[in-house]
């Protein structure tokens, strides 16, 4: 394997002013493209709806609230608060069902990545195959089924439902993630964990998790950033008012005229604030984790 | 282990969810046991100001929730589906037939009062409550209304024009000649929504007015062989192509959220439910065109436009028969010999209502004062009309799909005949 | 010695795995296996009687065996056709779209400037949100009556009434793909980002003896180190826009009209809001086969060429 020199992007240095102009135009340019709709979405959140509504037009909202978040967290009485004292129970709800469904991933996700990355077994290049569809697969197909099932098992409108539907498309993606975040691990370090006795699993345990750290960030954010987002299943396993998560009441609320837009914008940036931090804080490991295994050196 | 809603609630101790918990518990034994009840989206605090008053008046628990009127009947059959009993629902009339064929409610006729209640409604609201054999009565009636034309007083004054349009030909003459004359980019607002309360009741009254009919006896489609149905569709799509109709109309998902533009006092001549001149005509805080800038007009062409009645139903699998049918009384009848709900619609919001008895009180007369002319109102009353379709188990889904038939002839992606055929054709396969 | 590892190798392999892998049998292969089932059924979900599995008290109905006839009147309604061009249209269109947007972010951001960490991390910020979210951010930003593009526009009187961008199919669909490219090309470009910083530097110091520039060294050293992830994120893009539900809930569910109808849409509207679950799993079935059938593109193309198995 050839030495890897990382393209450095250029020598900064020695770029031109002209140049340098227009590098910083398009990241500016980037930034704001990135940026500045979900600033905005903050932006409407924190100012009336009449003036949102008032021409022209001031990106400056000349008056800021924060009513609006009041109202969602039902400190202040409004006359849609019974649409809004579903927000909390629903983030409740989606801060529960992410934070099983992750557990479940990352402990039994994770071994099975390391089984894959490491073991040669019967069966395991057809499972890798199946797996990958798996991955590519709509779940809304598996909706009707679970649909049924749960109403036969009395699990509709429960979180334990969503848990078990949920990791249909969590355990798959958790599976493959490890699976090419261990193959960056080398094998060395596994055998020489084997050469001083220790069993596989003590291998694994002891010596190769430990180092994981990113790897298993990058899954268990994943993964809750997953849960936390999904909407389909939500919205059509738990339909009893309550039981379901913060997706779909978001998008319920969207769709009462007689809530104002800024108030569903503040619910909305209410339910987006874990995933964005999430994805600010472990960043590194995210990115470490997500894109390990798709390029080779 | 299951988990439990209640217990992480508890366990939370979260103040909202404590509260929302704790709305039946916090309070003293009651004779009723909880019913639960749901609506669509129209005023949901008003219904809420009537379950509190229903909960402390007649000892009842009642918990409320509204959905989303788009969503609204799919979202409630998925909740029955899954299980949920939800006691007393709204239902639209649409819907009402299929729900009762599939067994989501129940009959009404064996519950006492009801005796009495048919006694005291129009002979025609009777009539649209029965189910499709005439034998049972299926819902008590929620409110009635009719398509109405309201038109923008000022606006028209502004650009020279006298009186509002009598003809369906002079009214677009005046919105052509009000966008001729830059007074407005879009002077024409029907209530061409996407949802169940939208085109299609618009399509029918449009058609009535023409002197057609859209079903016949037998309730099958004919809208094909109208001339009148093909001269309002040959109207619509001209005034789409025109320019006179500010097509976000099409997306819009509710009727109230399509009036809610007329308020802004850019539109001049608006078609919907008769309740919704209230607020335009009679909010000063929500419209421009109030205190009565904006007035109505009788229905151009021969006059006639669509009435319909919408409804409260009991769950056919509800636990708490007597608690949910004492409630429905509240709510759609006298409980007590007393119109409470009827009377506060009717205040609040002008929703008219199937009890004639009910608008002898003066106070429901000069209410009316505020933002119509009462006496213009019930002489477009004596021309609304009716249909019997909708109890025909196909008819929710006919509905529901006939409505991007009919926006794909308004857009002009389809002709005329063309659409037409296709909602016979529509009609047809789901038979 | 040898031989007993590698029996216990298997066997390992399977505890590592096997919890998972049941898991996975049970809450994928099973539904999945039902669905295909309640394709081929007359599903009626108010008959509680009828044919069923029953494993202890578990109940799970069969419904009445009806051959291929959901399929039948699924492909023979035009409107499944239409939602199918309409689908690989607004497929087509999201993958271009991701794929040169997620690029151009990714060459950009490979450049060296002052505070490039920090734009780092906020390129995952649109990423992270939820497609609910997004399209309701977005609609605060198109709306006709108070968004803000709008409202620029019109300040700035570039346009002299607002646009309304949902009001036509053909502006909504292309919106729609808009909309779902700010929120994956990200993804695109921490892919290309990765692939492009384990180029060799010695390749474009090479190039750059040779005296070409930028786009000639873009052109000759960096897109053709990048084929293996292009293709991989073609085929990410290609499956997720087949899949894509949330957005035109939010947005425009499916309308105006039929006009942003995509396969997953009607099937997803035929299963749950008329309840015809037969002729629905049948629809989301033609769309699982045409998602397997990328899944094999992929995995001879793709993973055969350019990523051995271990």
């Amino acid at each position: 394997m050839a030495a890897r020199g990382r393209y450095r992007g250029g020598n900064y240095r020695r770029r031109s002013a002209g140049s340098r102009v227009i590098l910083y135009a398009t990241v500016t340019a980037v930034a704001l493209w990135l940026i500045a709709p979900f600033a905005w979405l903050f932006v409407t959140s924190i100012s009336y709806q009449k003036n949102l509504l008032a021409r022209p037009f001031s990106p400056v909202p000349p008056e800021v609230t924060f009513d609006n978040y009041r109202m969602v967290l039902g400190l202040v009485r409004f006359h849609a608060e019974g649409q809004a004292s579903k927000i909390l129970t629903s983030m409740w709800n989606s801060l529960v069902v992410a934070l099983v469904v992750t557990a479940v991933n990352v402990v039994v996700g994770t071994t099975a990545g390391y089984a894959y990355a490491r073991f040669r077994f019967p069966l395991k290049t057809f499972s890798l195959f199946a797996l990958l569809f798996t991955r590519m697969l709509p779940t809304i197909v598996l909706i009707p089924a679970f649909f049924l099932v749960f109403r036969a098992l009395g699990l509709q409108n429960t979180l334990t439902g969503l848990v078990i539907a949920y990791g249909s498309f969590t355990l798959p993606f958790t599976v493959w993630i490890m699976k090419a975040y261990f193959e960056t691990i080398p094998a060395d370090l596994d055998k020489s964990a084997l050469v001083d006795g220790c069993n596989r699993f003590q291998a694994y345990s002891r010596v190769v998790l430990p180092v994981s750290g990113p790897g298993l960030v990058a899954g268990g954010a994943f993964t809750f950033m997953l849960c936390w987002n999904e909407f389909v299943v939500a919205q059509i396993l738990n339909t009893r008012p309550g039981t379901t998560t913060l997706p779909p009441v978001i998008a319920g609320m969207n769709g009462q005229i007689n809530i104002d837009y800024s108030v569903i914008a503040a619910s909305g940036f209410l339910g987006a604030l874990p995933a964005v931090l999430l994805v600010l804080v472990f960043q590194k490991y995210m990115v470490q984790g997500l894109t390990a295994g798709s390029v080779k050196g | 282990m299951t988990i439990d809603r209640r217990t992480f609630l508890g366990a939370a101790g979260l103040s909202t969810a404590a509260a929302l918990l704790g709305e039946g518990a916090l309070r003293l034994a009651h004779a009723d046991k909880p019913v639960n009840f749901s609506g669509w989206v129209f005023k949901p605090d008003t219904v809420k100001d009537y379950v509190d008053f229903y909960n402390k008046n007649h000892g009842g628990q009642v918990k409320y929730d509204a959905v989303p009127w788009a969503t609204y009947h799919p979202t409630m059959e998925t909740r029955a589906l899954s299980g949920e009993i939800v006691d007393v629902m709204y239902c639209n009339s649409a819907n009402r037939e299929r729900w009762f064929d599939n067994g989501f409610i129940r009959a009404l006729d064996d519950l006492p009062g009801m005796d009495e209640l048919k006694k005291k409604m129009a002979p025609g609201n009777l009539e649209s409550a029965k189910s499709r054999d005439g034998s049972k009565v299926v819902g008590l009636p929620y409110f009635t209304s009719l398509f109405i034309l309201i038109y923008n007083e000022p606006m028209l004054q502004q650009a020279g024009i006298k009186a509002p349009a009598k003809s369906w030909d002079e009214l677009v003459e005046h919105c052509t000649k009000l966008k001729r004359d830059k007074v407005s980019d879009t002077p024409y607002l029907p209530n061409w929504n996407n949802s169940g309360s939208g085109t299609m009741p618009q399509f029918l009254s449009d058609s009535f007015s023409e002197g057609a009919a859209v079903f016949d006896a037998k309730n099958r489609v004919i809208a094909d062989q109208e001339p009148g149905v093909a001269r309002a569709m040959e109207r619509w799509q001209k005034v789409y192509k025109d320019g006179l109709v500010n097509p976000e109309v099409l997306t819009k998902t509710s009727s109230t959220d399509t009036h809610r533009l007329f308020w802004t006092g850019r539109y001049a001549y608006h078609t919907n439910h008769s309740y919704y001149l209230r607020t335009i005509a009679g909010e000063p805080e929500n419209s421009k065109l109030a205190p009565k800038k904006a007035k109505m007009a009788m229905y151009p062409g021969n006059g006639t436009t669509h009435m319909f009645t919408e409804w409260y139903t009991i769950n056919a699998k509800t636990k708490v028969l007597g608690d949910a049918w004492k409630f429905a009384t509240f709510l759609g009848g006298n409980l007590n010999g007393d119109w409470y709900v009827q009377r506060q619609w009717c205040l609040i919001a002008g929703l008219d209502n199937a009890y004639p008895e009910m608008y002898d009180a003066p106070e429901i007369v000069q209410s009316y004062d505020k933002w119509v002319d009462l006496k213009l109102l019930r002489e477009q009353y004596k021309k609304g009309k009716t249909i019997n379709a909708f109890k025909e188990p196909w008819f929710s889904e006919w509905d529901s799909k006939a409505i991007a038939v009919v926006h794909n002839i308004i857009r002009g992606t389809s002709t005329v005949p063309k659409g037409l055929k296709e909602l016979a054709a529509l009609q047809k396969s789901l038979v | 010695m040898k031989t007993r590892w590698a029996l216990s190798e298997s066997a390992v392999a399977w505890l590592f795995a096997g919890p998972a892998l049941l898991a996975i049998g049970l809450v994928v292969v099973f539904p999945l296996v039902y669905s295909l089932w309640l394709s081929f059924t007359d599903v009626n979900l108010l008959r509680t009687t009828g044919p069923a599995i029953e494993l202890g008290d578990l109940k799970i109905p069969l419904f009445r065996w009806i051959g291929a006839r959901n399929y039948t009147q699924v492909l023979a309604d035009p409107l499944y056709w239409d939602s199918l061009w309409r689908t690989l249209y607004f497929v087509g269109a999201f993958v271009l779209e991701a794929t040169v947007i997620g690029l151009a972010m990714a060459l950009v951001l490979n450049e060296r400037f002052p505070g490039r960490p920090l734009m780092r991390s906020l390129l995952l910020v649109p990423w992270s949100l939820s497609r609910i979210v997004v399209g309701l951010l977005w609609i605060g930003i198109l709306d006709f009556e108070f968004g803000a593009l709008n409202g620029l526009l019109l300040r700035a009187h570039v346009i002299d009434g607002a646009i309304a961008f949902f009001r036509d199919g053909w502006t909504a669909l292309n919106v729609l793909v808009s909309v779902y490219m700010w929120n994956q090309a990200p993804f695109a470009t921490l892919l290309f980002l990765a692939g492009m910083q384990s180029i060799s530097e010695d390749l474009y110091a090479a190039a750059e003896v040779d005296g070409a520039g930028y786009w000639r060294r873009l052109w000759y050293v960096t897109l053709p180190a990048l084929r293996p992830i292009v293709f991989l994120v073609l085929v990410l893009a290609t499956v997720n826009g087949f899949l894509m539900l949330d957005l035109i809930y939010v947005l425009t569910m499916g309308g105006p009209g039929y006009d942003t109808t995509t396969v997953s849409w009607h099937g997803f509207k035929t299963s749950f809001t008329f309840f015809k679950l037969g002729p629905g799993t049948a629809i989301l079935y033609t769309l699982t086969a045409l998602c397997l059938l990328l899944t094999v593109v992929y995995h001879k193309l793709v993973l055969g060429r350019f990523e051995p198995e271990a």
